[in-house]
């Protein structure tokens, strides 16, 4: 699983992550997480290029945001994919973090 | 059908995931049925791998996969405490609505699950249609 993080305008972070959200792909970005979760109140994930999760890769995503809230800052997933949001949506991940279409919403809603 | 082995230890998850997987493909199950049952298989063998408390002959999990172009049915063999992950309530979320996740994905994305249990030797059967119509 690869990740890279970009800061964008306005204080907004994004992480882009690619390839599978598996456990192997959870463990090996689960420190960086960690990491954006203590420091950044903005941040995008972006899962564009994201072709599974499950989840513990669920457990990553929601721990960050989590954390992100509470210190009153905001998260949102950015463009899954089909299978993904799949994912997403049965497990109701999204009571606990955003989840936009496109990277372009996304975005709005964290910097809003 | 085919059968493998799977070690007790999270690392070898994902290699049992893409034999099952390979075996799928194979069969010529569409790629949405198969990206399915990686979500069935991922959360049945974490669960056994994380949660399952060994007997003392171990967890002796091993997963057989028996895949038609219309139908895969994974069964997942394990030696532990029985727990029986079709019917079993899920698990609550923790204090920051986090986790419970895997038993509900595992419950929604298979289209029929079966649990059956002697005592000593358990076996979840994971069964996915793979027409699309019935994977909407």
């Amino acid at each position: 699983m690869q990740l890279n993080i970009e800061d964008l305008p306005d204080g907004v972070t994004k992480a882009a992550l690619a390839g599978r959200m598996d456990i192997d792909g959870a463990n090996s970005v689960d420190l960086h997480f960690n990491v954006l979760a203590g420091s950044k109140r903005a941040l995008v994930v972006d899962l564009s290029e994201v072709s599974f999760i499950a989840s513990m890769g669920l457990r990553t995503l929601m721990t960050c945001a989590r954390a992100i809230a509470s210190k009153g800052g905001k998260m949102a997933l950015a463009a899954p994919q089909e299978n993904v949001l799949k994912v997403l949506t049965t497990s109701g991940v999204g009571e606990i973090v955003a989840i936009r279409p496109t990277l372009t919403e996304a975005v709005a809603y964290v910097a809003g | 059908m085919q059968r493998r082995t799977v070690q007790d230890d999270l690392s070898d998850v994902g290699a049992a995931i893409a034999w099952a997987d390979d075996l799928a493909r194979k069969a010529g199950i569409p790629e949405q049925a198969r990206l399915d049952l990686q979500v069935c298989l991922e959360e049945a063998l974490a669960n056994l791998i994380i949660h399952g408390r060994a007997s003392g002959a171990g967890k002796n999990v091993a997963i057989e996969i028996d895949a038609t172009a219309e139908r895969i049915e994974a069964r997942v063999f394990d030696t532990c405490v029985p727990f029986d992950a079709a019917r079993a309530p899920l698990p609550s979320r923790d204090a920051h609505g986090i986790g419970g996740n895997g038993l509900k994905l595992l419950r929604a994305f298979a289209t029929r699950l079966a649990y059956e249990s002697d005592g000593d030797r358990n076996i979840l059967t994971i069964v996915l249609d793979a027409a699309i119509d019935a994977r909407a």
